[in-house]
């Protein structure tokens, strides 16, 4: 057992490309990114005096975080206008500019975008952070059969999408 | 897009934002800035403070002002018609021509022991008369 939580800035050097990794495939846009990422360190910075030593600290920040994208997501999702930013082209020629976020990052959004935020936040999980079941399951409180539900049901509608793209081609065909 | 896909397509965007962005310096000095001021629930605390504090201080100078005018108003008018008109509420006829009559100094007004005279007399025709000789 270590002596003591690791200071914010030990904490911050370790797990802020993490956390803003998640917090990015989640929320999608790169300022609320940085803003979460910020608001996760910063309860860290909050609540490291009434913590426990044996703290598992990247679990700790993910969960902290997953909560917050959840929680965004759904305000954004009553907002239109927020939406309509994700597809903004004008991002694809800033990346030319700034390296971020790259054509794959926001081949990957665009797709991340299709679904609620939940089920989004559960995709971020298990694909881009590459969690077991049963870690994700502790972190949103979701049971593992659950998730495996949601999870395939979820790719389900992108295969059914998929197909429904591909038809009028195969009918020219 | 099948399952295998969509785990490249996300793994590889995993691995183009780490490489490529480059926020965390900048997030780190906007982090040590955002601690140092109060969080929002203790600005909230604050602000919530000071705005009871300013309409508490507001009630009490209304209250004190109102106070104020309330003594203004039971305080002894200058003339004895206003006071009059004040005791005129809750005085009898008689006392109200008493009281004018000792506020005024006239002498010829009937006190308290010319008032048996006076029984005779409705006092209130008693009192019109003396006020618009006045």
């Amino acid at each position: 057992m270590t002596e003591r939580l690791p200071t914010l800035e030990e904490a911050f050097l370790e797990h802020h490309r993490a956390v803003f990794n998640l917090a990015w495939h989640c929320v999608g846009d790169r300022s609320d990114a940085e803003d979460l990422t910020q608001e996760v360190f910063l309860r860290y910075a909050e609540r490291r005096g009434s913590l426990t030593l044996d703290l598992q600290l990247k679990a700790w920040l993910y969960r902290v975080a997953v909560n917050r994208c959840i929680d965004r997501k759904r305000r954004f999702a009553r907002s239109l206008a927020k939406l309509a930013r994700w597809k903004d082209q004008r991002e694809v020629e800033r990346a030319g500019e700034r390296g971020f976020p790259g054509e794959t990052t926001l081949l990957a959004r665009e797709v991340l975008a299709t679904f609620d935020a939940t089920t989004r936040v559960l995709i971020v999980l298990k694909y881009v952070e590459e969690l077991e079941y049963q870690e994700i399951a502790e972190l949103t409180g979701i049971s593992v059969t659950a998730l495996k539900v949601r999870l395939h049901r979820a790719l389900e509608r992108v295969r059914q999408r998929r197909n429904l793209e591909e038809e009028p081609e195969h009918g020219r065909a | 897009m099948d399952e295998r896909e969509l785990e490249a397509l996300l793994r590889q965007s995993r691995e183009e934002v780490q490489a490529t962005w480059n926020g965390g310096a900048k997030l780190w000095a906007r982090l040590e800035e955002a601690r140092r001021v109060p969080a929002p629930r203790y600005r909230f605390a604050l602000g919530f403070g000071l705005a009871a504090a300013v309409l508490v201080l507001a009630f009490v100078a209304v209250l004190r002002s109102e106070g104020e005018r309330g003594v203004r108003v039971a305080e002894p008018p200058s003339n004895a018609v206003a006071e009059v008109a004040l005791r005129v509420q809750d005085e009898t006829v008689l006392e109200m021509l008493l009281v004018l009559g000792a506020a005024t100094g006239l002498d010829e007004f009937p006190l308290e022991e010319e008032a048996d005279a006076l029984d005779a007399v409705d006092p209130l025709e008693r009192f019109l008369g003396f006020y618009e000789a006045l």
